[in-house]
């Protein structure tokens, strides 16, 4: 890289993070190759559809957990997921779009839904905006119920076709017509996202949202146009959450408004404080934890919501930092003492 | 040339008018120091020129446009950056990131570049750190620039306040105390820095201050203020002769000296 003024003093934290970013580009694809090895072990379809599952859930939740952290108390995850879901449909039944154009395009139309109403909400805080995207999301389950033509209706869009087949002439067939194709799709979609939330969170945007949430006032005093921001980080997530519910219309073959009902984002934001919203890990690890207890459990589905209630007053009382603290925190009872010396240096100014 | 310009701006609180009526001007390129009493409205009108306060009357004028009520991000990007009288920082970021978000409105970095990371973004990424380090050196904090702002000694703090206000490349720069609770090495150290802010790159400066010492050693104009109105301005030596002045001081506030 470039050489930055030799001075020894200032080598840097700063330089060291954006050596490390460089890096980071192979850790997601990594990541990509490790999970792609996973159908090689695993046959079962059942246990590939936890899997699939699980991949577009830790896209909604992450997608969700960044507007949180941009300071807006989300409650309308849903209707995101919905319009992604439905418009990717409709353009590819009614319109005859190939699902590789309808579903970024069902991001864009998302995204584009969240500037809509991102630009007059986004200054209400706390509960407020809470409300008004839950109404939001809740408005448009009742379109898709009312009106039969275009949306189907209560009973949803039966016989969705699966993503058109992509042939890389003499080498590759893929059709969808196996598990392990949407598998991959799945695990594309999931690294492409998190790779762009975790550029999000590192880079200078990152910055900007850290320093909205330290001080606003002073992010304002130095020109910082904070409501630009917050549509952003909306708009982008909302239409990556979007994409995944393509994927999952299609993926599915069926959607109903039910699909994408409030207890989507509840699930949603169950997810994010029992893994721990701080970090980024933290909502994926809370994803695959609850989902597999999910699994596990898969018979009394009629319990699921209170089991995972159940999960959510334990954390809340007993770990507020979510399972992600859980190892810091071990780490830190089993040395204590020393940490309480630490504590002591750090209370003394200068 | 006048380059910042109130006319007749009012602002009330309830019945209470924190200033009233003010006409104020400043001209670009000096360092005018805005001093009054306890509760005399000069927070209250740094707050209604940077648009975080819409006043009840009157006009701010700068560089020829009205700006009142634009939005504080609308101010700060014409050119005016203050600072605040308790110290306001990114408390949980480092001093250089402190520094780094206030380059805003220099840095010029796209979304889709700053996803993907090109070779240009880092570029332009280790051009603003350099930068940043840069404005850490001007102000003698290179060597806390890892430090959380948190844990920085309240001098150091206030530094970095100026030091986040500076990197916005300001026109016109409004300091509000920025010498309160330092020790007087630190108060000679920062009336120097702020000198050098305006010669070396033509910053106007405004300074909201309560130590007599240092006002009459930086500042070239005085304005004073008192129950948020304009009471008396002039040369330093002129506003201590004047007896409104000394009034007005020893009246309400111990800080004359
Ligand atoms: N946000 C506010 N709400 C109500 N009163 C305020 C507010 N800000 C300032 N004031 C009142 O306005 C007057 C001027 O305050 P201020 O501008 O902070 O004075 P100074 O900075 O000169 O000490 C004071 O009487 C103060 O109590
Ligand atoms: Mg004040």
């Amino acid at each position: 890289m470039t050489r930055v003024r030799p001075d020894p003093d200032r080598q840097g934290k700063f330089l060291g993070e954006m050596k490390a970013q460089q890096k980071s580009r192979l850790y997601f694809l990594g990541l990509f190759v490790l999970l792609g090895l996973v159908p090689l072990v695993l046959r079962s379809e059942y246990y590939l559809h936890v899997l699939i599952a699980m991949f577009y859930h830790v896209i909604y939740a992450t997608t969700y957990r960044f507007i949180l952290r941009t300071g807006q108390f989300h409650f309308g995850a849903h209707a995101f997921v919905g319009i992604g879901a439905y418009a990717s449909v409709l353009l590819v039944m009614r319109a005859g779009w190939s699902f590789w154009l309808a579903m970024p395009a069902a991001g864009l139309i998302a995204a584009f839904f969240a500037v809509l109403i991102g630009y007059p909400t986004l200054r209400l805080k706390g509960i407020y905006f809470a409300i008004i995207t839950w109404g939001f999301g809740d408005t448009l389950r009742f379109i898709y119920m009312r009106f039969k033509e275009p949306f189907g209706g209560p009973l949803g869009i039966f016989a969705i076709p699966g993503p058109n087949p992509i042939t890389i002439p003499g080498l590759i067939t893929i059709d969808f017509s196996q598990k392990t194709h949407f598998y991959f799709l799945a695990l594309a979609l999931m690294i492409v996202t998190l790779y762009i939330l975790h550029r999000m969170e590192q880079s200078r945007f990152g910055l900007i949202f850290g320093a909205i949430r330290e001080g606003d006032r002073l992010a304002r005093a130095v020109g910082i146009n904070i409501m630009n921001y917050k549509v952003l980080a909306f708009a982008v997530c909302s239409g990556l959450g979007a994409m995944a519910g393509s994927f999952y219309a299609h993926y599915t073959y069926y959607i109903s408004p039910l699909d994408f009902s409030v207890l989507l984002t509840i699930y949603l934001a169950i997810y994010t404080v029992v893994g721990g919203q701080e970090r980024y890990a933290g909502v994926i690890v809370g994803t695959v934890v609850l989902m597999l207890a999910g699994e596990v459990f898969a018979g009394y589905s009629h319990y699921q919501l209170l089991m995972y209630s159940g999960f959510l007053i334990v954390i809340l009382l007993f770990l507020p930092g979510g399972l992600i603290s859980l190892p810091g925190l071990l780490t830190r009872v089993g040395s204590r003492a020393e940490e309480k010396e630490g504590e002591k240096f750090r209370n003394d100014p200068a | 040339m006048t380059q910042l310009e109130l006319q007749k701006v009012s602002k009330f609180f309830g019945g209470l008018a924190a200033i009233s009526r003010l006409d104020l001007q400043v001209q670009q390129g000096e360092i005018i120091g805005l001093i009054g009493p306890n509760g005399a409205g000069k927070t209250t009108t740094f707050n209604v020129i940077t648009g975080e306060l819409r006043p009840n009357e009157g006009e701010v004028i700068f560089e020829g446009q009205d700006i009142t009520g634009l939005r504080p991000h609308q101010v700060a990007t014409l050119g005016i950056v203050r600072t605040y009288q308790l110290v306001t920082l990114f408390p949980g970021y480092t001093a250089l990131k402190n520094v780094l978000v206030g380059l805003h409105l220099g840095a010029r970095i796209g979304f889709a570049e700053a996803i993907l990371n090109s070779r240009s973004h880092q570029r332009k990424e280790l051009h603003l750190y350099r930068q940043a380090q840069e404005i850490l050196n001007f102000f003698n904090l290179q060597a806390v620039a890892d430090e959380p702002a948190e844990n920085l000694p309240h001098g150091l703090q206030r530094k970095l306040g100026v030091a986040i206000a500076l990197a916005a490349r300001p026109k016109m720069l409004l300091l509000d105390e920025p010498l309160t609770g330092m020790n007087p090495n630190e108060v000679l150290e920062m009336i120097a820095t702020i000198r050098r802010i305006r010669d070396r790159n033509g910053i106007t400066v405004v300074v909201v201050e309560h130590n007599m010492r240092a006002v009459m050693a930086l500042c070239e104009r005085i304005v004073v203020i008192n129950f948020g109105v304009r009471i008396a301005e002039g040369a330093p030596q002129d506003i201590q002769a004047n007896k409104q002045v000394v009034e007005a001081y020893l009246g309400s506030d111990s800080h004359a000296a």
